[in-house]
């Protein structure tokens, strides 16, 4: 097999989820849908589960008798996918507070769909010693009440043994990073390595992800006249976006996404309780607007453009995402200061409107070859 | 774009005089109770931010939903950015478009709450006191997250987030006591003074008081025919926010008690003739407030019920725990509870359709606030519930708390006038 066949495996397994999900889930085990990269899969993977990450279909034709239209359309699209019972195979779902959208999500999930087992974690918007403690006992009641509904407690070493395997997996993600960063994959492809992450079981990802590590290790690529581009914003599951920033002129060379880099950016303490170890690396990791610390938020994207000697940040928002919407403000400001041009697209969750995003990435990056 | 904080003081000072020439007026007139400390309480909160800023000292930019009654004890004058925002739209609705293009221009989405543009087109446009620092809480939504930390940055002074946990078990409720004491920590430091226990005792006690009133109020709406409609109840919600532990909440408070006990003794409705009792379940639109008088004169409609002006009985004060108290309140006031907490726990959805049948309400109105996503993401939650569990029609109106320009109060109308004549049969 080739780096390109392994690639499109991935993407064929993210296209066909329902699919990838039915086939590999072992006869009897139990499977959790959940929504935010802040979700500790972790504990579900110590219970023995299949923690799958929820994705939107097109459609909000069903929820938007549900929701109203200023909900964002990734939880529009997500709860349609669940109206129209394509998550009914799951045993559980689960969430955090991350968003005012993905908790009237939960809400209406737990009403309407009755999945058997539904949590939701409350997840502090600081990070303190106090904040990392109630995060903890949040993920002990996590734990706790998953292992009663499954019958399976969960153990300490269980819970180490799933964190040693997920920071392997983000060991090998960083790896795949750098070689993005050097031009070996492109940031569309990536986006599928990453979201294959999310919806494979984990030892079977790790498997396929060290075949490509392999596959691509020594490839003479780069990114050569191309305009370096990092990406940030919304929840982003379509690589077809990042394609068509990358159409022309561009790669896209690093990431600030949930669906990205923040999912493997930083690893778990093995050693010592297993659950303030989890905390410490869900609070400590990149943070999204929705964290306080937005001055941190900021440092990390510009640190991040000169690192990967980025032309340019480019900022997707997906229309009624608040958080990015407001969080841009200062994001911008901060970009502007540190002298890296940036690019705000507003998007639906589905891409469309592909010719004016099309021609304002051409604009941006034509306005590159003078800085 | 900014001027001087002269022209804000004065813009501040000419607010408060206003507000002592509606005091006048109401009282050459012989106007209620109620009505007169309602004003005396506003113009004080005004003027006490003011006159603290003439003299140079350090005035407080506040979030609506933090217990103001620690600024009390800590003597610390304060503005709610929000509040301020409304107020100046009500006051000049073409002046608060202008606003919201002030904010946009500098970056703030067109989706942003309305309330939250005008503050921050305020503060850009330096129409605000210059606060010594910024403090908020994760209550009611993002964007009030969000909002604190752009007018912190637009003022460039530091910013404390009161961490408000997703829930009140004892846990969520033993890590928002620490924020509190981090909180105390933070408003020492930035205004070189400390916590006076028994000052606080006394705020809270007062407010507790001021708190059994609007409870009782609360049961008074209950009777039929209604003594109060939606509009005056956006009052009981204010005052508590500018007069926070301040004698002028509990003057205001026992006056309008008293005035809706003798009505209700008399049998007398805020209407001669009440036809129908309205939920409204959400806020009424700030910029038509009219639009309660409205239904009130076209159809006999009586808000009796609104979620923004409904006490929750639960805020109760243990003297011996001041701050239990102030960690609680921020989460348990029952319109922050049901926007911020998850349904199931707050019981948003069961909490209201049982109110409907105490306040015995004969239909229920949800406003979709354009940006508001905790209300607008129960909307079909809350229409099964009342229509199925309660029995009664239930009608979304689309629209906004501030901005006409996302509905017009014409269409809002129109709205609610098919409602009435085709679903109650007016």
């Amino acid at each position: 097999m080739t780096a390109a066949d392994t690639i499109a495996s991935f993407r064929q397994a993210v296209a066909d989820r329902y699919q990838t999900i039915a086939s590999h889930r072992r006869p009897g085990q139990k499977v959790l849908g959940w929504m935010c990269s802040y979700f500790p899969e972790e504990i579900v993977s110590a219970a023995g589960g299949y923690p799958v990450r929820v994705l939107g279909g097109e459609s909000t034709s069903y929820s938007d008798a549900y929701m109203h239209i200023n909900m964002c359309s990734l939880v529009r699209a997500v709860f349609d996918e669940a109206l129209q019972g394509k998550y009914d195979f799951l045993d559980g779902f689960a969430t955090l507070n991350t968003c005012d959208n993905i908790r009237r999500t939960f809400d209406v999930w737990e009403y309407f769909i009755k999945t058997p087992f539904t949590h939701i974690l409350a997840l502090p918007h600081r990070t303190t010693p106090a904040s990392i403690a109630y995060f903890r006992e949040e993920l002990g009641e996590l734990k706790e009440k998953l292992g009663q509904a499954w019958g399976t407690p969960i153990s300490d070493d269980a819970l180490r043994e799933a964190i040693a395997q997920y920071n392997h997996m983000r060991r090998l993600l960083q790896q795949l990073d750098t070689m993005r960063m050097e031009g070996a994959i492109s940031g569309g492809d990536f986006v599928d390595v990453v979201l294959a992450a999310t919806l494979l079981p984990k030892d079977q990802f790790i498997t396929r992800l060290q075949e490509l590590l392999t596959q691509l290790e020594g490839t003479s690529a780069s990114t050569g006249d191309r305009y370096r581009l990092i990406l940030t914003g919304s929840e982003m599951d379509d690589s077809n976006f990042v394609r068509l920033i990358e159409e022309k002129d561009a790669a896209v060379v690093g990431d600030d996404l949930c669906t990205g880099s923040k999912y493997y950016w930083n690893l778990t303490d093995e050693k010592g309780d297993p659950l303030l170890a989890l905390a410490k690396r869900y609070l400590s990791r990149p943070p999204c607007p929705r964290m306080h610390d937005t001055e941190e938020r900021i440092s990390h994207v510009v640190e991040m453009a000169k690192s990967h000697r980025a032309d340019g940040v480019v900022v997707e928002i997906i229309r009624f995402c608040k958080l990015y919407d407001e969080g841009n403000i200062a994001l911008n400001k901060g970009l502007e200061k540190a002298g890296v041009p940036c690019l705000t697209l507003s998007r639906e969750y589905s891409l469309t409107g592909v010719g004016s995003m099309r021609t304002r990435i051409e604009a941006f990056i034509e306005g590159l070859v003078g800085v | 774009m900014a001027v001087s904080q002269n022209a804000a003081i004065e813009e501040h000072q000419a607010i408060a005089e206003r507000m002592t020439g509606t005091l006048d007026r109401l009282k050459s007139r012989g106007g209620r109770g109620s009505e007169v400390h309602f004003w005396e309480g506003m113009r004080n909160y005004y003027q006490r931010a003011t006159d603290a800023a003439k003299a140079g000292r350090s005035v407080l930019c506040s979030g609506m939903f933090v217990p103001h009654e620690l600024f009390e004890a800590m003597d610390i004058p304060y503005y709610i950015a929000e509040n301020h925002g409304v107020m100046t739209f009500q006051s000049d609705i073409e002046g608060g478009i202008a606003l919201f293009d002030t904010a946009e221009r500098a970056g703030m989405a067109a989706d942003i709450c309305s309330p939250h543009r005008a503050a921050t087109g305020l503060a850009l446009s330096g129409r605000t006191l210059q606060p010594k620092a910024v403090v908020h809480t994760t209550t009611t939504c993002d964007q009030t997250i969000k909002l604190y930390e752009v007018l912190a940055d637009i003022h460039k002074v530091p910013n404390f987030l009161i961490d408000t946990p997703y829930g009140a078990r004892p846990n969520d409720m033993a890590y928002a006591e620490e924020n509190v004491k981090e909180l105390i920590a933070f408003l020492e430091q930035q205004f070189n003074t400390k916590m006076d226990p028994a000052r606080l005792r006394k705020a809270l006690e007062i407010s507790h008081e001021a708190y059994s009133y609007w409870e009782k109020i609360c049961e008074l709406r209950q009777a039929v025919p209604c003594p109060t409609g939606g509009r005056e109840a956006v009052k009981d919600t204010t005052i508590l926010l500018v007069a926070a532990g301040r004698q002028e909440s509990v003057d205001y408070f026992k006056a309008r008690y008293q005035e809706l006990k003798d009505k209700v003794d008399k049998k007398e409705g805020i209407i001669p003739d009440e036809k129908y009792r309205l939920a409204w379940l959400y806020v009424l639109p700030f910029f038509d407030l009219k639009m309660a008088d409205w239904l009130q004169d076209t159809y006999g409609a009586v808000i009796v019920l609104d979620t923004f002006g409904i006490n929750n009985p639960e805020i109760t004060l243990d003297p011996e725990d001041p701050i239990g108290f102030l960690a609680k309140k921020p989460l348990k006031r029952r319109f922050t509870y049901w926007s911020f907490a998850p349904s199931k726990e707050a019981s948003a959805v069961d909490d209201l359709a049982q109110m409907c049948r105490d306040f015995k309400a004969d239909a229920a109105v949800l406003l979709s606030h354009w940006s508001c996503q905790q209300w607008c993401g129960l909307t079909q939650m809350l229409r099964d519930k009342i229509t199925k569990d309660v029995g009664i029609p239930f009608l979304t109106v689309n629209g906004d708390l501030l901005d006409p320009r996302v509905v017009s109060s014409e269409d809002m109308r129109s709205n609610l006038g098919e409602f009435f004549t085709s679903v109650m049969g007016a």
